[in-house]
């Protein structure tokens, strides 16, 4: 069921690296994106659950598609204490294209503003182990920040392949 | 060939004028009848979304009471509004909610409501199984949160030569709370208790170990104020007991590098997306008169802004590079003279006379970490200077056979350096198991001043191996045996419990 609503855009705070405009240039250059509003049952969340390993989140991320049938979500994890933003873009064929941190505040763990950190993550599809220490390697003092983020993108691959690969 | 005549070309003129004409509004015609049906589909479509957001309406209404109830993750995600995640204070939206509370769940919690009200059906009236909406609208955190963190451990140390010094201690309880005024203002802190009881009469302390706000210009970019914890090394920013392996810290990054290290001052700090990670500034130093300890010489001379004397300001500075996922080089320096203007002996003159030594204090340290494919490899070096070591010992010579006191000696210079390598040889989920060895070598009296001799007891070379279990990330079990090489009368092993959240 797909309910499309307007794109609201955030407004922009010191601590924001990226507007949410800027994040769907960054990953998908010149596109043009739709927001999506995406409605799932207990099943689905059940199911990206299971598939990721990961707990469903509180909330949802915001998604955006483009014509070619990226997406891009916009997604929350926490670092420590504080959320930290962080904006996805998936191609065609269910794999990471970029990852971009949007927003991170708190003053310990912004090492995963890191590109090179960031980079480990192109080209993983929900088949990917996507585990800290293992397929993606941690950054020293920032351990909760890239575990986290790093669980995010995995759910986020697992949402994806729930319910928005056709 | 019969010309057409004039009236023949008119007339074919009209005709093809009208025939084009009627052609042109059978096109219009059609192009009009198009676009109605076009305008027809829209409005189909339209409906049959305002009768599914109708739906959607109707199935919320009803949670909203609920979400009084105490599900406020619910009903704060129910509604449009985008209530947030555990940051969030008082989110919005849902009628009759009772006002978030300002000290907000810590993550655990958080997350655990979070599976809570998502893998299982919500319990809103009348919903038919829970559908949980995107929360289309604007980010989720906009007001700001009180946090309450913490970390713990507890420690048994079982001395092989002599078990009258078996110990069992609560080391440490601590209490992280921090509050965030604005998105680029945040205040944290960090509470710590030792040894469970701290009176007049009891060896456990009570202390403020960080208290600083922290402004971030831009991102990348910060400044932090208050008592903050010093950038040197790896164990005095990441002391949290699941942060590094054995029961114990080690002795470099105690004894050397005074872990836990905090000064009061400003600093600025901030990093670079390909890596590089900077931190400097102008802080509080030692109290050369206050060293008390040969075998730890800057954490005996600390004043962890305690009444600190500042006559003395000190200054550091600290690189980082993290630049290549899993490695982590970097290096510090500290100067500050440690001679305080002889303020000690000015308040009390009972205590050594330190006019005129200014006692500059220096500390450098460098270090290097490797984390991949399971291997955590670290190696660190650091080193000290207390300039003015043989006056100052000389003063304290003089005063210890005046009063008949057994004040120890100033070092001119001490170092040490370790090696430590961990592997996490299992993996289950949440759980590991890593053992790990590690090496160190140090001496806090590498060099005294002429005239004054070193203890071999504050020299020594240990051999720790051990392994750490973890059923959670933010938890450790730990043992561990220690070899000491030169005071073989410690060796000893030791069991530990941590947590940090």
């Amino acid at each position: 069921m797909w309910i499309p609503l307007a794109a609201i855009s955030t407004s922009a705070y010191a601590a924001v690296y990226l507007s949410v405009e800027q994040a769907q240039q960054a990953i998908f250059p010149g596109a043009q994106f739709t927001a999506e509003s995406v409605v799932l049952d207990d099943e689905q969340l059940a199911a990206i659950a299971r598939r990721s390993g990961v707990p469903a989140p509180r909330h949802l991320p915001q998604v955006w598609k483009t014509a070619d049938g990226s997406v891009l979500f916009v997604d929350q994890v926490i670092g420590k204490h504080d959320l930290i933003t962080y904006a996805v873009g998936v191609n065609p064929d269910g794999s990471v294209k970029q990852v971009e941190i949007m927003e991170y505040r708190e003053s310990y763990g912004y090492e995963v503003r890191n590109a090179q950190w960031r980079r480990q993550f192109v080209g993983k599809t929900a088949a990917a182990p996507l585990k800290l220490d293992e397929d993606i390697r941690n950054i020293s003092g920032a351990t909760l920040s890239c575990s986290h983020v790093t669980e995010g993108v995995k759910r986020l691959l697992a949402f994806y392949d729930v319910a928005l690969r056709k | 060939m019969k010309k057409l005549s004039r009236a023949g070309t008119s007339a074919l003129l009209v005709l093809a004028a009208s025939v084009l004409a009627a052609r042109g509004a059978v096109a219009q015609e059609a192009e009009l009848r198009a676009q109605v049906e076009s305008l027809k589909q829209q409005v189909d479509t339209l409906r049959s979304q305002m009768s599914k957001l109708q739906e959607l309406l109707e199935k919320l209404q009803p949670a909203a009471p609920a979400g009084a109830a105490g599900v406020p993750a619910q009903a704060g995600s129910a509604a449009t509004q985008a209530g947030s995640a555990a940051t969030q204070a008082g989110s919005a939206g849902a009628p009759g909610s009772p006002p978030a509370a300002r000290i907000d769940t810590p993550p655990a919690a958080a997350r655990g409501a979070a599976s809570a009200t998502a893998a299982v059906p919500p319990p809103a009236a009348g919903s038919t199984g829970g559908a949980i909406a995107a929360a289309p609208s604007d980010k989720p955190v906009e007001e700001p949160a009180t946090t309450i963190g913490g970390y713990g451990e507890l420690t048994y140390n079982n001395y092989l030569k002599d078990s009258s010094r078996n110990t069992a201690d609560l080391r440490r309880f601590v209490l992280l709370l921090g509050h965030r005024f604005s998105d680029q203002l945040v205040f944290n802190s960090e509470i710590e208790w030792e040894h469970a009881v701290s009176s007049a009469s009891d060896r456990g302390e009570t202390e403020i170990e960080q208290a600083f706000l922290d402004y971030s210009f831009q991102p990348g970019l910060h400044v932090k104020t208050g008592l903050f914890l010093m950038p040197f090394g790896f164990i005095n920013t990441a002391h949290e007991p699941p942060a590094y392996y054995g029961v114990e810290r080690n002795f470099v990054e105690t004894l050397i590098i005074p872990s836990t290290w905090r000064e009061g001052g400003v600093g600025v700090y901030g990093s670079t997306e390909s890596g590089l990670a900077w931190d400097f500034g102008v802080t509080t130093g030692f109290d050369i008169a206050k060293f008390d300890d040969a075998s730890a010489p800057l954490a005996g001379s600390h004043q962890e802004l305690s009444l600190a004397h500042a006559h003395d300001l000190a200054g550091y500075g600290a690189l980082n590079y993290r630049g290549i996922p899993g490695l982590t080089v970097g290096a510090a320096v500290f100067h500050g003279n440690g001679g305080q203007g002889n303020a000690d002996f000015r308040t009390d003159s009972t205590q050594p006379d330190f006019s005129g030594i200014r006692a500059p204090v220096t500390l450098w340290e460098g270090h290097a970490r490797w984390q991949a494919a399971g291997f955590d490899l670290e190696a660190l070096y650091a080193r000290g200077h207390i300039g003015d070591a043989g006056r100052i010992d000389d003063v304290l010579a003089a005063y210890n056979s005046a009063t008949n006191s057994g004040r120890p000696y100033v070092p001119a210079g001490f170092y040490g350096w370790l090696v430590q390598g961990a592997y996490t040889a299992w993996r289950r989920g949440d759980m590991s198991i890593t053992p790990f060895v590690r090496y160190e070598q140090y001496n806090t009296q590498s060099r005294m001043p002429a005239g004054y001799a070193f203890d071999p007891v504050n020299a020594d070379r240990v051999a720790t191996v051990g392994l750490s279990f973890k059923p959670h990330p933010q938890v450790v079990f730990k043992a561990d045996y220690q070899r000491f090489l030169e005071n073989p009368l410690n060796n000893r092993f030791n069991l530990g419990m941590g947590y940090m959240f």
